[in-house]
Parts: C-alpha cells; structure tokens; sequence
C-alpha cells in the first residue's frame, strides 16, 4: 500500500510539473503573440545600393572556413558583399507541434553588373550559432543574378574581411544613421566547427524542394524561397549580396520577404 | 594496516563506466527524426536505469550519469560543450533519488516510468537553466516549455518502462540476482 502511495505522489508531482509548465507556457505565448501578430502578417522590406557593399574585395564567404562565393567549390573571384536583414524566419520542426514555413523572398535588381551571388545566413534563437546554405556536395543550393550593366568605379570605402569563425558584420538594408559617427548595426554570424551548420537552411525555387537547389538566371526581378529543415528555432536571417563587379551608381536590389506557412 | 573496502566494487565501477558510455554511444549514434524535444530521452534513460539496478547502491546512476556527461563534454557534442557534464549528472542523480524511494523496485514498470519520465525532465530543467545562466533570453527558453515538458515525460516514462522489462527479464533469467549483488572486485 505504502508502495503504491509513493507511486500516485511521483505520478502527481510529474503532473503538477506539466500543468505549472503548461500555464507558464500559455501565459508568455499571450503576452508574445500580441506582440508580434501584427508584425508577423506584414511583408518586410529592405533595401540596398552600392555604398551598403562593405566587404570585400574577396573570393570567399563567411563559414567556419572560408568557402566559396561563385558557382563551384573553389573560392575565386573579386567579390564585394553585404548582409541584409530579411526580417521574417523560417520555422522548422515537426508540422504537428508548431507553425512551419518559409520565407519567400522578392527581389529587384536595378543597374546590376556582372554576377550577384545571393546566400543565406540563420541566426539559432538564443546563442547566435549560424547556419548558411551548402556550398558544396549533395545538397547545395544557391541562386544567382547575372547582370549587363556596366561596371562602376572601384569602390573606396570596403575592407576585406577577417577569415575565422566569427564575424561581426553591419547589417545593410537598414536605415543608415544620420551621425556618421554612429555606428551602424551589426549582426555577429559565427560556426561551432566545419562540417556543422550547412545542411539547415537552404534556397529553392520549388517548396516541393525544401533542400533546395542551384539557380542561375538573368531575369533582374523574380522571387525564391528560404526553407529550414532543422528542428530548432530560428532567430533571425540575413540575405548575404555579393557582387563580382564593382557597381555603377545606380546599382539597387530591392527586397520584400514573407512568411509562408507549409499547408498542412 | 587495513584497506579500506571501496564504496563501488570494481566490478560495478566497470559496469556503470560501461552504462555511462553506453548514454553517450547511444546519444551520438541514434538520432529520433520525428524533431519533438526529449525524443532522445527514451535510449538516454536505458542505461542509467540498467546500470543503477543491477548495482542496487545510492550513487550508482549519479555515477554513470557523470561518466557520460564527461564523455559528452569532452567530445564536445552538443553545444554546451563542458556543461553538458550538469544535465547528463542531474539525470543520474533523479534516477538514484527515485530508485531509492522505491526500494529499487525498477524491474517494475510503473517504477521505470517515474525514474525515466524524471530523470529526462530534470535533464530538460538543468539544460534550460545553463542557457538561463549563459545570457540565452528566457523569452526563448520558457516560450514552449509546456509541450516540451509533456514529451520529455513521455519520452523518458517509455524509456524508463522498457529499462523495467529489460530489469525485470535479467532479474527473471538469474542472470542478475535482486538480493545478491556481486560485490567482490
């Protein structure tokens, strides 16, 4: 009897823990949906010319070693990049148990020279670990703008930069600030160690697709989409823009992306 | 002079070693795709379970629990790296608690299940409160907690059932004695 008194005790404390969790749970999912309900329903919108270009000239991307911008697996090139901030994530996991989908990316070129690379860079919610889309091997993806603007002067005002595991990158797209003094905002994209953060997130034109695929095309405006197969939650997402030429003056990409849910 | 008699034998220091290494094995080479958290609750809690049966002493999963979260940071597996050594032990700990106020019934069911449903859910309390004390915003830990603390229970209750019936076949095979636990190094 004593025995299976200790076992109801065991059995309602395991219960009380859930329901304590489960009110917890409800009462900041309220305060938090209010919140961002009205923010999550709207596109959201960025913009860049040439003077948001702040890297480079450079033949690789940030990863946990560098890896290459261009079609292929070799790093090469004379690239110049930016990170923009998309604004909207994607949400993985299992479709049951959360609100799953992508982001869909609307793009606009004007005055483009030469080739722009665009990659993917995710923010894990919490500790800032990154994933990027696969370079290289099964299961790459990317997408690629080729331009025939005509190239513009050599810009002054970028740095290369510093290879290693760890960026602190300016995020492009926002407003700039006013003050030239103030320092714009950054984002801090770092990889644990090579061979991790490669296969969450991914590019496609197909959502039948989620692990994507590579794109080249020379239409200036057209869309794709930014799928996350991991499990954990996304924090934020960054559009990396790199460019192969320098960029005249009236060089634009305009983007609007949206969350879209997987229909169930 | 005398030696003094050690707290664990030898034998059951190499077994526990064994379980403990068996959780990190078994941590690093299944991988449950279904993306629910505290799916991997239901291989992690089999061996503590085993382990603290067979040996039957206060410490024995706190023991293979610390084995494993060593192993765990050492290799660096997951992404709290050297504090990963707080939940892997904290699970441990659960167990030996909840098999001593049960009188190290575990080859019962009902039994396996509040030890392992236990032990994966205080593994899911100390795993949130490392984040808590690394900077992680508890926004991001505490928004889900509900669900994810109903499965981490499911989960390491299963477990914890299935350690019982492997208990309870041992137990039934002769293979290992309740009462006569092999103590001699």
């Amino acid at each position: 009897m004593e025995f299976w008194r200790r076992v109801l005790l065991a059995v309602g404390v395991l219960v009380v823990f859930v329901a304590v969790a489960f009110l917890v749970d409800t009462t900041l999912s309220q305060a938090y949906a209010r919140e961002s309900a009205f923010a999550d329903s709207l596109p959201h919108t960025a913009a860049i010319d040439r003077y948001d270009l702040r890297y480079g000239p450079q033949s690789w991307r940030p990863y946990a070693t560098p890896i290459a911008i261009g079609p292929g697996d070799l790093p090469s090139g004379d690239w110049y990049i930016a990170f923009v901030e998309l604004g909207v994530v994607p949400v993985g996991g299992n479709p049951a148990l959360a609100r799953t989908g992508s982001v869909r990316v609307d793009y606009r070129f004007t005055d483009l020279a030469g080739t722009a690379s665009l990659g993917v860079y995710g923010l894990h919610a919490g500790d800032g670990r990154a994933w990027t889309n696969r370079q290289s091997g099964y299961g790459t993806s990317g997408y690629y703008v080729s331009g025939t603007a005509a190239p513009g002067d050599l810009p002054r005002w970028t740095t290369p930069l510093e290879a290693g595991n760890r960026y602190v990158v300016e995020v492009a797209g926002s407003p700039r600030p006013v003050d030239e003094d103030v320092a714009r905002d950054t984002c801090t994209i770092w990889f644990e160690r090579i061979s991790s953060g490669l296969d969450g997130i991914h590019i496609t034109t197909d959502r039948a697709a989620p692990k994507g695929q590579v794109t080249e095309t020379a239409d200036l405006d057209g869309s794709f989409y930014i799928t996350y197969t991991g499990g954990n939650r996304v924090g934020a997402l960054f559009l990396m823009v790199a460019v192969d030429r320098p960029q005249p003056e009236g060089f634009g990409l305009a983007l609007e992306s949206t969350f879209v849910e997987i229909s169930r | 002079m005398m030696k003094r008699p050690s707290y664990f034998s030898l034998y059951e220091i190499a077994l526990l070693s064994l379980f403990g290494a068996l959780v990190f094995v078994l941590r690093t080479a299944i991988i449950v795709p279904i993306h629910v958290p505290g799916s991997s609750g239901i291989f992690w809690v089999l061996p503590l379970i085993v382990g603290t049966a067979i040996v039957r002493k206060p410490g024995a999963g706190t023991y293979a629990g610390l084995v494993s979260g060593i192993l765990a940071s050492f290799f660096g597996i997951e992404p709290l790296h050297v504090f990963d050594v707080f939940k892997y032990t904290a699970m441990g700990i659960t167990i030996d608690l909840v098999s001593m106020a049960f009188g190290y019934r575990l080859e019962n069911p009902v039994v396996g299940f509040v030890a392992g449903a236990a032990g994966n859910v205080v593994k899911m309390v100390v795993n949130y409160a490392v984040h808590l004390l690394l900077g992680v915003q508890g926004v991001f830990i505490l928004l889900g907690i509900g669900l994810s603390s109903a499965t981490h229970i499911v989960f390491g209750g299963i477990g914890g059932i299935i350690a019982a019936l492997i208990v309870g076949r041992l137990y039934r095979a002769g293979i290992v004695h309740q009462d006569d636990v092999p103590d001699d190094g």
